[in-house]
């Protein structure tokens, strides 16, 4: 049981504690900037700037924020910080204030700007109860503690990754090394702990990979530290594309220096100097905090030659994806950065023996390399406290679909899923009532469809997905309510593995081509009783691809045959309850007299309404059943499923 | 070697090897659409599954992926690999035109039937120019497809959602369809890893994938140099040979050598028994029997065949008669023939008469021609481009005491430093050029090279010297000598990069290194410099085994053959310059061409003219209508080089055999029987056979037929001297623009020579290379005709500006219009290499 802290005995050299004392000074330099952060001089207010809150308009908030306080000559400071997690009430904002009290607010509009300035000129709770989520730190007083919100009521007490989350300016590099980044690293080097030692320490913490495979961290770096040559690269995936997930985002935009630390830490561990960081482009404010986060480091010798005054060199690149989902495979990602096209590679050799530009590379989540540097803070012991036997710690998980409130915790392994959807404020109809659970979608299209009633058997854990014939995937998990039909689920993932197929097999581009065509087939009402075959000889051929992109795409069609057969055998058969599936309905139009129709009689991107105003007719033939004319009358427009006398299905 | 079992069978494998090349050694049929043999295994078409027993995570594996181990027990006959491979091959077939692959009744199937599954005429077989001879065909056939339900029929397909893509059809030698393409990349990796050209890649993804030229242009477009690499491992009719896209389904095929350049590339001419494809080859395919050229032709060998229509063809012998050329029977023809040269010979003496053959012909034919010679009575024989390899050979012979060389060009790819002395070695000799590119992808070889153009070497080179044209020898030398300042003009970067590398011998001790030179086929002067100084680079880098190291590579293809075979003037003979002026001063009265061409070969066009014009006697031996039909006086129709047989002697000198595609033919017309029955005609004794295992140093017979393609001409003794010369070749500089010439790599010899319209089928080589300064002090712009002056002597051409030629230089292919450019040239050595030419708009 190794860790940084019990490493104390390493012989001390001079140049390690010089080392020590360049660390020591930055962490002066930093603690003194950070006082002042967390106990202004006047209160000041944060706008979160995360790519989610600025989709909320966050960045209009600031502005007119901005813009008042120079007005009034306000003595108000404005700053920056992520977000905290739950999402559904961005924008949000944060007052500090000098005795140190900082409350969360909102959904904040412009309107209630001006209220904010108030707020924070005359303290809390003043002008602002109504947008109050909580107490992020602060004497405890008439406001609950954030701690106590409900959505956070499945966190344990004490957040781990995203402990400055909603704290600290993630722009600031004095604010990173306040609260603890780069100490791992400032001992590491400065007492000279062997590689092998970090490497063990994170084998005894039990860390597994982030990115779905769980493959335990230390022994990856092993495999690395002793492969040939003197040339390895240290690779870290940030390419996240499942739908539903926003982890890695949000790590690297509110801790981008845990990253970087966790990489330097693993270029140290496994004699690497160059590592890269493959970084989707549609995370355009990732890529830029990553960037300035990444110059910060070197301009202080955290990265780049000479670290921390030491003969160590380690420089980290942004590599920008360029939108294939394929590349989020390691190969393929390996094969991108070279740019070459982003095909995942023939398996063996291995990335630790020919990974980037042919050289030993080792390829991890940013969840993982984050995850690294609390790790040698702390002790291994104290890391395996949370979580499960099988799987120790906690990891980030974002929730979304059709539930009360989306966002993403920090929870430890085991938590039961049921309680989260509690926590999520359940299941939400669009109207705002409260619904029902229909399916329950995991690790991406590559991931899993579960049905309802698994819920109350599946905690965060591998081993509980398995039994389900289904991963938890790489942190994005999808409530899906009732009202959604499963195969509209499968045609949306099968066309999306089907496109995102980068081309090498046959069984791939191929199967997933037939899979597709048969499930919009389905879905136009012309299913087949033999497309259940079919689509079992999909998924066996599927599973003599390459990579498992190929392998793991019949996945959800699998889980609906398993989970859903009901409702696949009713759709085969012409009826869906939900009325959502394109060939199982009609459109009939119920009240003549609304105004609103002969307004969707010309939005009908068919031209498919017939007659007057007063005597409208819709021509079914034509219907493509966009559901525009829905939207804009959907009094006077209501489906109806089509009536069918029983038949009999042909096999082929 | 480790033992296996293959279907019960206990075989010896070496490890590590792919066990799907094993798998068809063995002699089993095994669908494999996307391996090359001897590449990177890329497993996309996931049809070469087998069974191996314990593999993981099931026992059904591919077979190209899967390495060789002790013990493996492999099983590829089993239900299980054949429903696995026939679901896979069900996934390729339904993107692609495939019901007759399916249909157990296409055996039966005639041209014209009706489908009695009325399927649509553009979904099957038969309509297809690849029927028969497809890979997917037969692989289809190896896992009854036709057996497998297919689930997919009759469902809305993704794939044509899309609107198909556009068919390329627009070059004349490959046609592109990716309506059939199954996506199995081969081309890709052809292109890449055995041309080192990476015209071709993937585009797309999902469903449409597809395979791209370029960026996804056309194929003339991309960087495509036309070899066709990608057409011989393409298993679908997607790239296909234009001009036999719908007869190159050959019924036999012939051994053969293409002459087009002195590497001598093995092919196999494909011949056909259609009605209409009788006598011709059909197709023509690389053959593995020469181990430089191995699986790899370029555009000149694959479509050379095809250079010129039949038009261009002197299928019928002609007499002169006043201004005209009468048709005469070859018998008739050869009669006039033997009757002009005894008046020429009664009348003013054997030594009048002279004789030119051509290293375009077989070892054999010159052999005839030389006794042709003898008997005679004349020591006046040579070929346009005999006094160039005769100094080059000189120069050799000082140096090294020999010509002979034993360097084997099988070593150039292993080579790990390389000098290149050439105008461009990519169009001149592409066989080598791939190799040398290959040192550099797959040996990290280090290449220097010596050049006056741009060529795609450059690339692949670590230094380039871009030096004066003519100058070559004295940058060679230079660095020989390892000058520590570059010569004039040589960038001081790339002559320091070429120091390192020339100069670090104990750096390469253990590896091979090899110099290449190529001289140019004008001035001979030039090429003897370059010799001697190619000598003396090698000499300063290799020491005594220069010999071993050294490679000349000759313009034409059995340039070696030729000369060894007697082609050059005997004792107080004429040479080919003193021919020329021997007819214009009247001691020449009658010539006997073979094969070659002065006016397209030789500088100077208009003495060259006149003194055709001079003599009395013409008798040209040639398969083309070649320009010189206008001064012959009696031309003798020879059969196309695919109807002759012989040997060739390559740069290297490998004697490799050419075969006739028809032996019939070969009897009545070939060069062979035609200078036979003339050497009977003037009364000589020709009844013999003519062989190279006559020659000295040349192999025997039989052993030449047991060891094809590994049997070279060279003397035993293995020590030769490697004396420095001093190279007294000037530095020299014209005042105007200085004109240099190379062969090109899309102008056929044929086309050429008949100065054929199609010469150029891809309209490349039709412009002079300026540089953009020298243009813009000229006041002429891309594209505009421009008339090139030297003296009396112009030629009005279009013009291209790049920087690939240095300022003060510009460079035209020296087969551009029959030769146009040789009236630039002097025939005489020193200026006469490097004309000073003005530019001049051609409207002003």
């Amino acid at each position: 049981m190794v860790s940084v802290d019990s490493a104390a005995s390493g012989t001390q050299t001079n140049e390690g504690s010089s080392v020590t004392s360049r660390y020591n000074e930055l962490v002066r330099v930093a603690d003194e900037e950070f006082k002042y952060w967390l106990n202004p001089l006047q209160p000041r207010i944060d706008v979160a700037n995360d790519t989610s809150s600025l989709a909320n308009g966050s960045d209009r908030i600031e502005q007119i924020l901005k813009q008042a306080v120079a007005e009034s000559g306000a003595t108000i400071g404005i700053g920056h910080v992520h977000g905290y997690g739950i999402q559904s009430v961005h924008p949000t904002v944060s007052i500090t204030w000098p005795n140190g009290t900082r409350i969360l607010y909102g959904p904040v509009t412009p309107e209630r700007c001006s209220d904010l300035i108030q707020e924070a000129q005359d303290g809390p709770n003043s002008h602002l109860q109504d947008l109050v989520i909580g107490q992020i730190s602060g004497e405890s007083g008439e406001i609950a503690s954030i701690r106590d919100h409900p959505f956070f009521s499945c966190e344990p007490d004490e957040r781990r990754l995203l402990a400055n989350l909603g704290i600290t300016d993630p722009d600031s590099l004095n604010h990173a090394i306040a609260t603890g980044s780069y100490k791992a690293t400032a001992r590491i080097i400065g007492r000279r702990m062997p590689e092998g030692r970090v490497r063990d320490s994170l084998i005894a913490a039990g860390l597994t990979g982030r990115g779905g495979a769980s493959f335990p961290t230390g022994v990856k770096w092993n495999f690395l530290a002793g492969a040939q040559g003197n040339d390895h690269y240290v690779v870290c995936n940030a390419d996240e594309g499942d739908p539903g997930a926003w982890v890695n985002r949000v790590v690297m935009e509110g801790e981008p220096h845990s990253l970087i630390e966790g990489m330097l830490i693993a270029g140290l561990a496994t004699g690497s100097r160059t590592g890269f960081i493959y970084l989707r482009d549609e995370y355009p404010l990732a890529i830029d905090r990553m960037e300035r986060a990444i110059q910060n480091a070197i301009n202080n010798q955290l990265l780049g030659k000479n670290i921390l005054g030491s003969d160590l060199e380690f420089n980290l690149r942004v590599i920008r994806g360029a939108g294939a989902y394929v590349c989020g495979e390691e190969t393929g990602l390996l094969s991108s950065i070279q740019d070459s096209r982003g095909m995942p590679r023939v398996k063996p050799p291995f990335p630790a023996q020919v990974g980037v530009f042919n050289l030993p590379s080792n390829v991890n989540n940013v969840e993982t390399y984050a995850t690294v540097p609390m790790i040698l803070r702390h002790t291994s012991d104290w890391y395996k406290e949370l979580g499960t036997e099988s799987m120790s710690g906690t990891r980030v998980f974002s929730f979304s679909g059709d539930i009360a409130q989306v966002g993403f915790m920090e929870l430890p392994f085991g938590t039961p899923l049921a309680k989260i959807l509690d926590s999520c404020g359940g299941i939400h109809t669009p109207n705002g009532e409260h619904g029902k659970l229909y399916a329950i979608q995991s690790g991406g299209p590559l991931g899993s469809l579960l049905p309802s009633h698994s819920i109350d058997q599946l905690i965060l854990e591998n081993a509980s997905f398995a039994p389900w014939d289904a991963i938890m995937g790489a942190g994005g998990i999808v409530f899906i309510g009732e009202g959604t039909h499963i195969l509209v689920l499968n045609e949306l993932f099968s066309e999306f593995v089907e496109e995102e197929s980068c081309g090498r097999c046959t069984t791939c581009h191929g199967g997933n081509q037939r899979q597709t065509e048969i499930v919009r087939r389905i879905i136009s009402g012309r299913g087949r009783r033999d497309d259940a075959p079919n689509l079992k000889l999909v998924d066996d051929l599927l599973q003599h691809s390459n990579c498992v992109h190929g392998q793991f795409s019949p996945k959800t069609m699998r889980n609906t045959l398993q989970h859903f057969r009901t409702d696949y055998e009713d759709a085969i058969a012409g009826y869906d309850p939900t009325l959502t599936l394109s060939g199982m309905y009609e459109l009939e139009i119920v009240d003549q007299t609304d105004p609103l129709l002969n307004e969707a009689a010309t939005i009908c991107p068919k031209g498919q309404f017939e007659g007057e105003a007063g005597a409208w007719s819709i021509n079914m033939s034509g219907c493509v059943r966009c559901g525009a004319c829905i939207d804009i009358a959907p009094n006077a427009i209501q489906k109806k499923a089509l009536a069918r006398s029983p038949r009999v299905i042909p096999i082929a | 070697m480790v033992e296996i079992s293959i279907n019960g069978k206990t075989v010896d494998a070496e490890p590590g090897r792919r066990l799907v090349e094993v798998i068809k050694e063995q002699g089993i049929t095994i669908t494999n659409l996307c391996y090359i043999d001897g590449l990177e295994p890329y497993a996309g078409c996931r049809t070469c599954i087998v069974d191996i027993e314990g593999g993981r995570p099931s026992s059904l594996q591919l077979s190209c992926t899967a390495q060789i181990t002790e013990g493996q027990v492999v099983r590829t006959d089993t239900t299980e690999v054949k429903q696995a491979r026939q679901s896979v091959m069900s996934v390729i077939l339904a993107n692609h035109p495939d019901r007759c692959l399916t249909c157990h009744r296409r055996v039966h199937c005639m041209p014209g039937d009706i489908c009695l599954r009325d399927d649509v005429v553009t979904h099957r077989c038969l309509t297809c120019s690849k029927n028969y001879r497809c890979e997917l065909q037969t692989s289809c056939e190896n896992v009854d497809q036709g057996d497998f339900s297919e689930p997919w029929v009759g469902e809305k397909r993704s794939y044509y959602e899309t609107p198909p893509p556009e068919p390329d059809r627009a070059n004349p030698f490959l046609e592109f369809d990716p309506q059939m393409c199954i996506i199995c990349a081969r081309c890709v990796r052809a292109c890449d890893e055995l041309r080192h050209t990476g015209a071709l890649s993937l585009a797309g993804k999902g469903h449409t994938t597809m395979i791209a030229f370029g960026a996804g242009g056309q194929i003339h477009e991309s960087d495509c140099d036309f070899c066709g690499a990608c057409i011989d491992v393409c298993p679908t009719a997607t790239l296909m040979e234009k001009p036999n896209k719908w007869n190159g389904r050959a019924d036999d095929w012939t051994s053969a050598v293409c002459n087009s350049c002195s590497v001598g590339c093995t092919i196999t001419y494909g011949t056909s028994d259609q009605v209409g494809s009788e006598n011709i080859p059909v197709i023509v395919r690389p053959e593995r029997i020469n181990p430089v050229s191995q699986d790899q032709i370029c555009v000149r060998g694959r479509f050379g065949y095809d250079a010129i229509g039949p038009e261009d063809r002197l299928t019928t012998s002609l007499e002169r008669q006043n201004d005209r050329l009468v048709p005469r029977s070859l018998f008739d023809a050869t009669n006039l023939a033997v009757e002009q040269l005894r008046t020429v010979i009664d009348s003013h003496g054997a030594q009048t008469i002279g004789l030119l053959g051509s290293p375009l012909a077989t070892t054999e034919e010159a052999m005839a021609l030389s006794a042709l010679a003898d008997s005679i009575g004349t020591p006046n024989i040579d070929f346009s481009h005999g006094v160039i390899h005769r100094s080059v050979l000189s120069s050799l012979d000082q140096a090294l005491g020999t010509n002979k060389l034993s360097a084997d060009l099988t070593d150039i790819e292993k080579s790990a430093r390389l000098v290149v002395i050439a105008t461009d070695l990519e169009e001149s000799h592409p066989g080598v050029s791939l190799r040398i590119k290959g040192a550099a992808r797959k040996n990290q070889a280090k290449v220097v090279l010596i050049s006056p153009r741009w060529s795609e070497l450059d690339r692949f080179a670590c230094s380039v010297l871009r030096c004066y044209p003519g100058t070559e020898a004295n940058v060679a030398d230079s660095l020989g000598k390892l000058e520590t300042n570059p010569p004039l003009g040589i960038s001081t970067e790339q002559w320091n990069a070429a120091l390192t590398i020339v100069g670090s011998n104990e750096e390469f001790s253990d590896e091979i290194t090899s110099v290449v030179f190529a001289p140019n086929a004008i001035d001979a002067e030039m090429a003897s410099g370059l010799a001697s100084a190619a000598c003396n680079l090698a000499i300063g880098m290799v020491g005594n085994t220069t010999a071993e190291h050294l490679f000349y590579l000759p313009v034409d293809g059995n340039t070696h053959g030729v000369h060894d075979a007697g082609i050059f003037p005997k004792t107080d003979g004429k040479a080919f310059r003193e021919i020329i002026l021997g007819a214009i001063s009247g001691s020449i009265k009658g010539l006997i061409i073979h094969d070659d061409n002065p006016i397209l070969n030789s500088p100077d066009t208009d003495m060259i003219i006149s003194a055709l014009s001079n003599l009395e006697s013409l008798v040209v031996i040639d398969s083309v209508k070649s320009t010189l039909s206008d001064y012959a006086t009696v031309m003798l129709s020879e059969a196309a080089f695919y109807h002759r047989s012989g040997s060739i002697t390559t740069a290297d000198r490998r004697v490799l055999l050419h075969n006739s595609i028809d032996s019939g033919v070969e009897k009545e017309k070939s060069g062979i029987e035609i200078i036979k029955r003339i050497g009977a005609g003037l009364g000589f004794d020709f009844d013999r056979v003519f062989s190279y295992s006559a020659l000295a140093e040349y192999p025997s017979e039989e052993a030449l037929v047991q060891q094809q393609g590994r049997l070279r001409a060279i003397p035993d003794q293995a020590v030769f001297k490697a004396e420095v010369q001093e190279i007294d070749v000037p530095m020299r500089r014209v005042d105007d623009l200085a004109v240099f010439t190379s062969r090109s790599l899309y102008t056929s010899w044929d086309g050429a020579s008949s100065a054929s319209e199609e010469a150029d089928k891809l309209d490349r080589e039709g412009t002079a290379w300026v540089n953009p300064g020298d243009a813009q002090e000229a006041g002429v712009t891309q594209g505009v005709a421009v008339t090139l002056q030297n003296g009396s002597h112009s030629i009005t051409m279009k013009i291209k500006l790049d920087d690939g030629v240095a300022a003060g230089t510009v460079y035209v292919p020296s087969y551009y219009r029959g030769g146009a450019i040789m009236s630039l040239f002097a025939l005489e050595g020193l200026t006469g290499g490097l004309p000073s030419v003005k530019l001049v708009a051609a409207d002003a």
